[in-house]
């Protein structure tokens, strides 16, 4: 037989399977596009010349390893679906005499067509967007727009490579796939028997505990600190639990209601109950896969979306002025007055300007008592550790706007957690008699709730001293100093006024900084970031789709004979309607409120690991996530309408 | 009064991209009186399956009457013609029409499921039919996991659980070895003795020999009917079979 004829068979074949292949095809190119983006935008030469376009580029680097895994896990995993419903044609071909390596010869065909497509359309669909990507992250980081055309060779290059390997291995695991079977068992897999699933209360009860915990965790996690660690943990029991939610516990809870007679043998109820029971079964990782890439792109889009849009705040919190000068050791010996003076001399005038000395170290309070040892105490450490801010009355009394004075002996303190029950506070063995607890201190509003931290006023600057003497002897080598803030808005161009400020050699002792270029350097930070979480999300929503599309084709091919038999014993048409609709409505809408429900649970922690990125208003995360929610809701909607539309197009042609 | 009764009937299809008329019935007319059992015989495309679905309420006929009990059911509403078909009739197919993700009791609880009776109520009617078909131990099992005269008793139990005033088969011998078709047309002969009305389509020879009248139909009208009368069941065969060979070699129609 001529090459010609196996290439017009796979041509033949593509266009019958025309349904389920070009939604495939569609995904292909659309990975393929993606890939080649990342990897032109992480290589262009132009995004060197922009301030901050490097730190961006690393973040791509690791987007493109990212985006590279998934392309081969959605490719592989709608491609096995794809051969798994044409296997009856492959079995028909091997009865009408076509031997394997003949069919291996049109599916070589069949693969080389579907990857030549998607490698042209992709990439250049990636050559016509990668500009418009281009301007829109020079837009949000706010630089100069660098005109022309820019052609990534090393896109095109590891497209061809890496979507070209997954298609080799996708056409070496669908000619297993073919060797393996026997026709006649290829012909009458349609026609098995679908065995009743069992309820598994074993699973079903891990399945249970396994969400329960996650949740927990989740909740009662106090420390941001240790939220990193248990929320990985926390995700992982989630996603565990989120498949047996769905294999395990959905079938033993439907196994419940049939075995409640009365309640079973009602008209709907007996459809539903069954239908679902057999649909869970087959359907159940799908779903599951689908309900946690959906609380995927809201967790990635929300708190993506919550960084970038709190950058201003982030900012202001790090940076209460628009310079700040700090220094360490020597320096911090310095008298605020002359500093103040000797920028008046060098042309700066500070306006509302801050300066305090301040002795920070940790520890653990505990009946009024500073623990430092911790390893007698076995204690979590992490957990357990608290933070003191000493500072003197006077550096901070205007600022905080606070009258009276102190003794030596004593102090005022301020917590972020609960106040201090004890009179009197014994720190590195020496007695403070807590004069007054304070209810708010402004210094603190800006501060990220990380840690449980006290603020510790003490009379003078003589005294902090001698603290961070008492401090050395007990902690050593890892006591900590004193050091000295100075902080001020200024009028004059910000540039000038550092240059300055670092040009002065009695000054240059401090560290400098400003707000406007720590602001830059967040936000190309944060763009990069933002970028991949849309990137991704962008991702994971066509998975997403592709998936739901196919389930509702088989299903609908399924669901047709039965719903013709059902009419013919006498099924009212309106029933049929109202069974059809009552299923598909569940199975699609369920990985949509399972993923809001992991959402609402996942925000406490989440809340708690913002914090550690300094973003402290929560409330900005509720609603950016009840904004992602909606839309993305809008979007399953919309997803919804198409594929119903294709399964009752099946379904409906004899009803 | 006739239980059944067929007058006029006529159907025509028209291809749908060419304006040919074909007839599939021209000109039927027969009655069934309750506690019948009958039989309707033709070769394929004689128009049976055409009649069938008619009597079925699953088609309508282009002119003509189908009364049931008096009442016409060609012009039953489509809202009620569930309704109907659930009530008054029960069916038996030749490929059985179980569904795979029921087990076999909740096969047969279908009909009564669908006219919204009570479990205790359903269960009281399944007990004796279960007897009488001697499946009460496969009703736990799954239609794939028996046996095809299982499976069409199973059926049968689904067709005579409402109480309908007829029984539709068609072809219901037509999957089944010769055992489970002498068994199954045995069971049509004890339900049919407790009053039950059948009519049955059939090409089969030895399933029309059970039926007490076997109607032939030929180019969409009723050719001849033979009456059992008190022939046993080896005369009735051979009746029916020479019936069959004049329809064959095209004896003319007699009255």
């Amino acid at each position: 037989m001529s090459r010609a004829f196996y290439l017009n068979l796979a041509v033949d074949n593509l266009k019958k399977n025309a349904r389920t292949i070009i939604p495939y095809i569609l995904t292909s190119v659309l990975t393929t596009m993606m890939l080649y983006m990342v990897v032109s935008l992480a290589t262009n030469p132009h995004l060197d010349e922009i301030v901050g376009g490097a730190s961006i580029k690393q973040l791509l680097g690791f987007g493109i390893v990212i985006i590279e895994i998934f392309a081969f896990i959605f490719l592989f995993y709608t491609h096995s679906f794809l051969i798994k419903r044409r296997q009856k044609e492959f079995a028909l071909f091997s009865i009408l005499g076509m031997e394997k390596k003949h069919l291996a010869r049109v599916l070589f065909y069949e693969t080389l067509i579907t990857l030549l497509v998607s490698l042209i359309l992709g990439i250049g669909l990636g050559i016509l967007l990668d500009k418009a990507m281009f301007l829109i992250i020079a837009k949000m980081i706010g630089a100069d727009i660098v005109l022309g055309f820019y052609f990534s060779f090393f896109g095109m290059r590891q497209c061809v490579l890496v979507i070209g390997l997954i298609y080799v291995l996708i056409y070496f695991y669908s000619m297993i796939r073919i060797h393996i079977s026997s026709p006649i068992e290829l012909l009458h897999s349609d026609h098995m028997g679908e065995k009743e699933p069992k309820a598994k209360w074993f699973l079903s009860i891990i399945g249970i505990l396994c969400l329960g915990i996650g949740y927990y965790l989740s909740i009662s996690t106090k420390n941001p600190l240790s939220a990193l660690y248990v929320f990985f943990v926390a995700v992982v029991l989630v996603i565990i639990g989120t498949y047996l939610l769905f294999t395990s516990i959905s079938v033993t809870f439907l196994k419940l209601m049939k075995k409640n007679k009365n309640y079973y043998y009602k008209t709907n109820h007996f459809i539903s109950i069954s239908g679902m029971m057999y649909r869970m079964k087959q359907n159940a990782v799908g779903l599951a896969n689908i309900c946690i890439l959906s609380t995927m792109v809201l967790v990635m889009l929300s708190t993506t979306l919550s960084m970038w849009t709190s950058i201003d705040r982030v900012v202001d919190s790090q940076y209460p002025r628009d310079f700040i000068g700090t220094g360490y050791g020597e320096a911090s010996n310095i008298d605020f007055d002359e500093m103040s003076e000797e920028l008046i001399r060098m042309g700066i005038v500070p306006k509302n300007f801050l300066a305090y000395k301040r002795l920070h170290y940790a520890g653990y309070l505990k009946n009024g008592t500073l623990i430092t040892d911790y390893q007698n105490e076995g204690m979590n450490a992490v957990n357990e550790i608290q933070e003191f801010y000493c500072l003197p009355l006077k550096d901070i009394q205007d600022y905080e706007n606070m009258k009276g004075s102190l003794k030596p002996n004593e102090i005022y303190v301020y917590s972020n957690v609960e106040k201090v029950k004890e009179k009197t506070l014994s720190l590195f063995g020496k007695e403070y008699v807590v004069k007054k607890q304070l209810d708010h201190l402004k210094m603190d509003e800006n501060n990220p709730n990380v840690t449980e931290h006290y603020y510790i006023i003490v009379d003078s600057e003589k005294t902090l001293e001698r603290m961070q003497q008492d401090q050395l002897n007990v902690y050593d080598d890892n006591a900590s100093t004193i050091y000295a803030s100075y902080l001020f808005d200024c009028d004059a161009n910000d540039r000038r006024v550092i240059e300055k400020l670092t040009q002065n050699g009695n000054i240059n002792n401090f560290i400098w900084t400003n707000k406007s270029d720590q602001k830059q350097g967040l936000i190309e930070l944060y763009a990069g970031i933002l970028f991949i979480g849309i990137f991704l999300s962008f991702l994971f929503i066509m998975a997403t789709i592709l998936i739901m599309y196919y389930k509702q084709i088989t299903e609908g091919y399924e669901d047709k004979d039965r719903f013709e038999i059902m009419q013919k014993v006498g099924l009212e048409q309106s029933d049929v309607k109202k069974a059809i609709h009552s299923q598909v409505l569940t199975v699609f809408f369920m990985p949509l409120l399972v993923a809001g429900l992991h959402v609402c649970f996942a925000y406490p922690m989440i809340e708690k690991l913002l914090h550690l990125l300094f973003v402290s208003d929560a409330w900005l995360y509720v609603r950016t996530t009840a904004m992602c929610f909606v839309a993305f809701a809008l979007v399953y909607i919309v997803i919804y309408v198409l594929t119903s539309k294709v399964y009752y197009g099946i379904v409906k042609r004899n009803v | 009064m006739a239980l059944l009764e067929v007058k006029n009937l006529k159907k025509v299809y028209t291809t749908r991209f060419t304006q040919n008329q074909v007839q599939a019935l021209s000109n039927v007319n027969f009655s069934v009186n309750k506690g019948e059992y009958v039989a309707i015989m033709g070769e394929s495309g004689s128009g049976k399956t055409t009649l069938l679905n008619i009597l079925a309420a699953l088609d309508k006929p282009t002119s003509g009457q189908v009364l049931l009990h008096g009442k016409d059911i060609t012009h039953i509403s489509e809202k009620e013609i569930a309704n109907f078909r659930r009530e008054h009739l029960g069916f038996v197919f030749q490929d059985f029409n179980l569904l795979d993700n029921f087990n076999n009791r909740d096969n047969i609880f279908l009909p009564l499921v669908l006219s919204k009776k009570k479990y205790p109520e359903m269960k009281k009617r399944l007990d004796p039919i279960v007897k009488q078909l001697g499946i009460e131990n496969i009703l736990d099992k799954f239609p794939y996991e028996i046996s095809g005269g299982q499976k069409q008793r199973v059926a049968v139990a689904r067709a005579i659980i409402t109480n309908p005033d007829l029984i539709l088969a068609d072809e219901p011998t037509g999957a089944l070895d010769s055992k489970s078709t002498e068994e199954l047309l045995h069971l049509f002969g004890t339900i049919n003795a407790n009053q039950q009305t059948i009519v049955m389509v059939t090409h089969s020879t030895k399933a029309a020999s059970h039926a007490s009248r076997v109607l032939f139909i030929k180019d969409g009208k009723i050719f001849h009917e033979i009456y059992k009368g008190n022939k046993n069941l080896d005369q009735m065969y051979q009746c029916i079979s020479d019936t069959l060979t004049l329809l064959a070699t095209g004896g003319v129609h007699h009255e």
